[in-house]
């Protein structure tokens, strides 16, 4: 198993590594209208808004590319005519820290929650013993046979 | 007239559902199985008193009475006919009596069957049952009156938004609500069974089937919803992670994590207590929907008209939760699993690690619904939450889910070998390793697209694996190859059912990937005769013609699509302008081929002539829309009744101590030994 998933690993860091093209200015445009809320339209971003100040505001994105400036600062510049809830994903400072930092940290705490859930149900089959005897495991041999046979060509487990 | 005559059927059914409710519970109490009859047929009338509610409302709807508000509000005399069924449930009231009736009628159904199968459980859950019909008769007949007349006469009504008329709205709504209000039903036989004190597996095999269903509408109204949006609302997008979006996908999560865990119980005996909260807890996020649907906080594109039922509806909410936990510690210490884990390399481990990815993601698409008010509550500037944030955060957590699809059908219950795991994986591996590399070296240059590929042709080859050794076997039988599929499928429909679904999930996942990385899209301005480039094609914009309609300005344009120099077809999308609405209404006019739609729609005719078209190649959707069937199909296939011919093939006198020893060394096979046990 693990020798089928080197090259996998290899392969995705080594896509990683070459990284993608530069991306044009239609790209970045493209980029920043999916980031940017629509102001008048409640959840809509500028790429998925049908309204007037939505294209307006996508003609500005290109003019500002045009102009020179950068992704950052032409979010920037909405962000000061708005606020902060022009932006599609929370900034990841201040109290909107928070909703980044959430749901890390509470997989974490279930993950290991889980983990000792799961630790905790396994030890208590020690004591249990309710298992079969050696004597009733033989009596069954014929059934079980015959359940093999079943299986035999499906997927068996036992195997 | 239909106005009294709805009337009197909402009062009647709120109290005949009170009525239904309060007795089964008082029967049982007091020993008077007279009385819990009584109550049992008082909840089966219930569904014609809802009926002839609905009945009146259409039949006004048809007559175009205006003197009732709600006709007024969603119709007039100019609209299509056959969008009339469509304006019966497009208001908050109408929508609320819909839900009342189709509810009125699954629980029926749901007592109905449960009284023939576990007659002992069924006062307390028909009483709930009726305790959940009963609130929606009650905000029926005192918070939104769908028959409230008018207060002045009007000659003709508003109309219906424009957005509405659409073929999906013929069933996407329906489906949606009656799939969140029918997951009263699976939470109803288990409450119902804990407090009647039958706390071992009663209430599974109802659940199960009814959750099933239930999950099955619920997935199809959302998937349909999908499909609405893509044709219609014009940004080329499938899925905005909307609030009223998240609401319905919320516990569709929860039942999908409920209709695998419960797999563990029923074949197992354990993780009870923890079904009993997957339950409650896709029953108070169904509620939580309803509430935010109806007057919720959330901004949204799809909410109802604010409202003041906001307030009843998260009442209620709380309600419902107190309810099923309070019910849940009550009978706490009764809940006892049959058996321990016996190692982390197990089928059981693997549905604990699927319901926390599941959990997970609506933990997540809660938080990200519900942090925007939190936001606004604790400081002045407010933020939003949209995609991007959902998509990054969610997007790895469905990733890992799908990965999970292929590793837990082959590991055994109790404990899995780790040979059996390899021999089982390693062709699967070698597959999606090999993937991986064609499409990296076709010069695919998103590592997480080709990530995402990789996983899906994993999965996607375990269950083929699966098959073709199985069907190979039936061969060797004498059975041709698609008998022998076929006989291999119908050896173990629940867990072939599943198989399939998950096949409907990867197709679902192919087109969501494809969609996501690679979609090229483009705004153009075009005179008549002018062209538009986008990837390979070319669009020619050869004029528009306008269609008067009576309610709208419909227009609908021509655009000669080319591939390199040849001539491919015509596209004709359409644009109508609804004075009424002051707004308009599109339809995509899109070329679907496997590998990829041409999506164009007209987003506005400027007055200066000139058509703004957005254009874009969207790759793979098409299968989006395939797994739809393929999702039905695999549910149908696992829901099939068993003959009674199946039961031959499992002689099993010696079952139950064969399941139960953990000192017993031999893992017992997955799902194969008994037909009809959901592997």
């Amino acid at each position: 198993m693990r020798t089928a998933l080197l090259p996998l690993v290899i392969l995705t860091l080594a896509t990683v590594a070459c990284g993608r093209p530069e991306p044009g200015l239609e790209q970045r445009a493209q980029r920043l209208e999916s980031q940017i809320i629509c102001p008048v339209c409640p959840g809509e971003t500028l790429d998925q808004s049908q309204v007037q100040v939505a294209r307006d505001m996508k003609v500005v994105i290109r003019e500002r590319l045009n102009a020179g400036e950068s992704e950052e600062e032409i979010r920037q510049y909405f962000v000061d005519r708005y606020g902060t809830r022009i932006l599609a994903q929370p900034p990841t400072s201040g109290i909107s820290l928070a909703v980044w930092l959430v749901p890390p940290v509470g997989f974490a705490a279930a993950a290991i929650g889980l983990y000792l859930v799961v630790r905790e149900m396994r030890r208590r089959r020690q004591p249990a013993g309710t298992g079969l005897s050696g004597a009733s495991e033989a009596g069954l041999g014929p059934y079980l046979k015959k359940v093999d046979e079943e299986m035999s060509g499906e997927r068996d487990d036992s195997a | 007239m239909m106005a009294d005559l709805g009337t009197i059927a909402v009062l009647l059914g709120l109290a005949l559902s009170l009525y239904a409710a309060a007795s089964s519970v008082a029967g049982r109490l007091a020993g008077i199985p007279e009385l819990v009859v009584s109550g049992r047929r008082a909840a089966y009338m219930t569904i014609p008193a809802a009926a002839i509610g609905s009945g009146a409302l259409v039949t006004a709807f048809v007559n175009h009475d205006f003197s009732i508000k709600y006709v007024y509000e969603h119709s007039n005399l100019v609209m299509d006919r056959e969008f009339i069924w469509v304006a019966f449930y497009a208001g908050n009231d109408g929508s609320l009596l819909y839900i009342a009736t189709v509810y009125a009628g699954m629980a029926g159904l749901a007592i109905w069957v449960g009284e023939r199968q576990r007659p002992e459980i069924m006062p307390f859950t028909s009483a709930i049952l009726m305790g959940v019909l009963a609130f929606f008769f009650f905000v029926l007949a005192v918070f939104a009156n769908p028959f409230a007349p008018l207060e002045f006469s009007a000659a003709d009504g508003l109309g219906i938004n424009p957005l509405l008329s659409h073929p999906a709205m013929f069933v996407h709504p329906p489906l949606l609500m009656a799939g969140l209000a029918g997951i009263a039903l699976p939470f109803a036989y288990a409450a119902g069974a804990l407090i009647s004190g039958r706390t071992a597996d009663e209430w599974l095999d109802l659940a199960r089937v009814s959750g099933i269903v239930v999950w099955a509408i619920l997935g199809s109204g959302v998937l349909l919803g999908a499909w609405w949006a893509y044709t219609i609302l014009g940004w080329g997008g499938y899925w905005g992670w909307d609030p009223i979006e998240n609401v319905a996908l919320m516990p569709w999560l929860a039942m999908t994590a409920f209709i695998h865990s419960v797999m563990v119980q029923k074949r197992r005996g354990m993780f009870r207590m923890w079904n009993i909260v997957l339950l409650n807890v896709a029953f108070v996020l169904a509620q939580f929907g309803m509430f935010i649907n109806r007057g919720g906080p959330v901004v949204s594109v799809h909410s109802f008209a604010a409202s003041t039922l906001g307030a009843v509806f998260l009442s209620f909410m709380i309600l419902s939760a107190l309810f099923a936990f309070g019910v849940f510690f009550w009978r706490y210490p009764m809940l006892r699993s049959d058996r321990p884990i016996e190692s982390f390399l197990s089928r059981e481990v693997a549905f604990l690690v699927n319901n926390f990815l599941l959990l997970g993601i609506v933990f997540v698409t809660l938080w990200g619904v519900v942090f925007p008010l939190i936001t606004e509550f604790a400081s002045d500037g407010s933020v939003t939450v949209a995609t991007p944030y959902f998509n990054r955060v969610n997007g790895p957590l469905f990733l890992v889910l799908i990965a999970l699809m292929g590793i837990g059908p082959v590991l055994a219950w109790r404990k899995a070998s780790g040979a059996s795991v390899r021999r089982w994986l390693t062709i699967p591996l070698l597959l999606s390793a090999a993937t991986a590399l064609g499409l990296a070296s076709a010069g695919i240059r998103e590592p997480i697209a080709i990530l995402a590929f990789a996983v899906l042709v994993f999965v996607a080859s375990v269950i083929a694996e699966e098959w073709i050794r199985g069907t190979l076997a039936r061969r060797r039988a004498g059975d041709n190859w698609a008998l022998g599929w076929w006989r291999l499928l119908n050896g173990n429909r629940p867990r072939h059912g599943g198989y399939v679904v998950h096949l409907a999930i990867l197709l679902l996942a192919f087109g969501v990937v494809g969609t996501q990385f690679f979609d090229q899209r483009g705004d153009f301005a075009l005179r008549p005769g002018e062209a538009a480039t986008i990837g390979d094609y070319r669009l020619v914009y050869t004029g528009s013609e306008e269609t008067p309609r009576s309610d709208r300005v419909l227009r609908t344009g021509s655009i000669d699509v080319y591939k390199g120099a040849t001539f491919i077809e015509t596209l004709r999308p359409w644009h109508a302008f609804y004075p009424a609405f002051n707004q308009a209404s599109v339809r995509a006019a899109i070329r679907s081929t496997p590998i990829e739609d041409l999506y164009v729609v007209p987003s506005d005719f400027l007055s200066d002539g000139r058509l703004v078209l957005r254009v874009s190649i969207n790759p793979l959707a098409w299968w989006l829309w395939i797994a739809g069937p393929v999702f039905i199909a695999g549910t149908a296939l696992a829901l099939w009744p068993n003959p009674a011919t199946e039961t031959r093939r499992a002689p099993s006198p010696a079952r139950p101590p064969a399941a139960a020893g953990p000192s017993s060394r031999r893992p017992v096979p997955g799902g194969q030994a008994e037909p009809g046990s959901t592997a």
